[in-house]
């Protein structure tokens, strides 16, 4: 059996005014994660830490089965690695960039390298800084694609993109997600993204693991219903229960605990259920952080 | 393959600083082109030589050790298969090449005109003068690794810079009167200022790999 593509046991690394605390996570091998949190959430930390550029304080990591930071060379050998805010050298062409990355990687493909040079519509011969912030995006993910990496580390990649490079970004790497050795972690603040291709949800808050978990079982477990209630009323809130909104005879429950008998126990307690609906996981995010902060009195 | 990678590392900083290299190459040797016609040309000759071995150090310790970090490269080249200590011994093997292809090439072009037409006190000036340069150098390799910082790097450059002028005009004006003192180019006070350039560069380039072998984070 493959070793998990990463796994964190409470993982400590603080700062002065910041710390990742307590954080245990872990990605088998074939799973897309996407990893949503607020800006200075702790999502780029633990990228960091996971790539071996930051040692933790405390905890261990290990990343496709090699110990970090201590044997990252090692395990970098099957990484690809694309941040927003990480950028090649200026005054050289993507073309030396290629044949760089290219004699330290056995495994790069040449002719998948020029496939994605055809799609990305870039061209070898430019230099990076004539490159445009879309262009720059696509040149990492090509550098790192064609390597054929058995861990793909992307920490925010789209952001700063226009809608049609984010399609065409998102659009390779749903290619890539056919390989079902290949695991993926995406750090995002654009939950759309994360939704889109991700199969694992990890939210993280003020550097806390918030909730982590499939992301089929958390679209289905969260749910916004209506209800018509009578005016003063007691009301019954079952656990799992994050907000209620009351406005005159209508109430809103958000629950993070649905299930079908959650509508007949709200008609047994007098409550008429006139809309269930399914969230965003924009908004379950919203939510969850937001009932994560409340519970911990922040 | 992480030796390799190493290997790669620095020819890519060689690669990125070719033109630097060689334009240190090409005004040093047209400086000494200029001061080997002697009299007021021997000055500004020696002076253009100087300021082009001292331009190659200042370009090479804020674009080859700092802009790495600043325009964010570093974390391209962090991501590769290196370990952080590998990448140090990488970038200062670079920075340390870039600036020493030069210097050898000048330094041997100023030694093989002085055998032919200079005496055994010009080698031993320009081996100590030389010296000075490389030490400086060092300490701005020092300073950089360490510090990460242009603020600090430009102290550096400034303190470096302001010492050569200081050394030329006081202490290598002594050591040659002492040497001729004592009948001897190569005297013991030459061989002690050669002894403490080479302990400034063994020191600098030590406390350079000390400090990133100590350091948690990288980036």
């Amino acid at each position: 059996m493959s070793a998990p593509a990463f796994e964190f046991e409470r993982v400590r690394k603080a700062y002065r005014f910041f710390a990742l605390d307590d954080l245990s996570l872990r990605l088998e091998p074939g799973q897309i994660m996407g990893l949503v949190g607020p800006n200075g959430a702790g999502k780029t930390t633990l990228i960091r830490l996971l790539m071996g550029m930051v040692r933790q304080d405390a905890g261990t990591i290990r990343v496709l089965g090699h110990p970090i930071p201590e044997a990252q060379a090692l395990a970098k050998r099957d990484i690809g690695f694309v941040s927003h805010d990480m950028n090649l050298f200026g005054s050289a062409t993507l073309a030396w960039h290629m044949g760089f990355v290219q004699s330290i990687y056995p495994g790069w493909d040449r002719e998948y390298a020029t496939r994605l040079l055809k799609r990305f519509y870039l061209h070898p011969e430019q230099r990076i800084r004539a490159l445009s912030t879309g262009e720059r995006v696509k040149a990492m993910l090509l550098l790192v694609l064609a390597r054929r990496p058995r861990l793909l580390v992307l920490d925010e990649p789209t952001a700063g993109l226009d809608p049609v490079a984010r399609h065409e970004a998102l659009a390779e790497l749903m290619t890539v997600l056919a390989d079902e050795e290949r695991s993926i972690l995406l750090s995002s603040n654009n939950t759309h993204d994360v939704e889109q291709i991700s199969d694992q949800i990890t939210f993280v808050d003020r550097g806390r693991l918030v909730e982590s978990g499939d992301k089929e079982t958390f679209l289905d477990r969260w749910r916004r219903v209506a209800l018509d209630v009578e005016e003063g009323t007691e009301f019954y809130t079952p656990p799992g229960v994050t907000s209620v909104t009351r406005t005159g005879h209508t109430a809103v429950v958000v629950t993070n605990a649905y299930s079908p008998e959650l509508e007949t126990l709200y008609a047994r307690s007098g409550a008429t259920v006139r809309e269930v609906q399914r969230l965003t996981l924009e908004e379950i995010f919203v939510a969850t952080v937001l009932h994560n902060r409340k519970e911990r009195g922040e | 393959m992480t030796r390799s990678v190493v290997g790669r590392l620095i020819a890519k900083d060689l690669y990125l600083y070719r033109w630097l290299i060689a334009g240190t190459i090409l005004a040093g040797v047209t400086s000494i082109g200029v001061a080997a016609r002697g009299g007021a040309s021997g000055t500004i000759g020696g002076i253009l030589l100087v300021t082009s071995v001292i331009t190659l150090g200042v370009f090479l310790s804020i674009h080859a050790l700092l802009s790495e970090r600043q325009s964010k490269a570093l974390l391209f080249v962090l991501s590769l298969p290196i370990s952080p200590m590998q990448y140090a011994v990488a970038k200062i093997a670079a920075s340390l090449l870039a600036f020493l292809i030069p210097w050898t090439a000048l330094t041997g072009l100023i030694v093989g005109l002085e055998l032919t037409y200079g005496s055994a006190g010009d080698l031993a000036f320009t081996g100590i003068l030389m010296g000075f340069l490389l030490a400086n150098f060092c300490i701005l390799i020092a300073v950089g690794m360490v510090t990460g910082s242009e603020f600090w790097a430009v102290v550096g450059i400034l303190v470096t810079n302001t010492s050569v002028p200081v050394f030329m005009s006081i202490a290598l004006p002594a050591l040659r009167r002492a040497g001729e003192g004592q009948g001897a180019a190569w005297s013991p006070a030459v061989a002690a200022t050669l002894g403490a350039e080479a302990a400034v560069i063994a020191l600098s380039l030590g406390i350079a790999f000390y400090v990133q072998a100590r350091r948690h984070d990288h980036v």
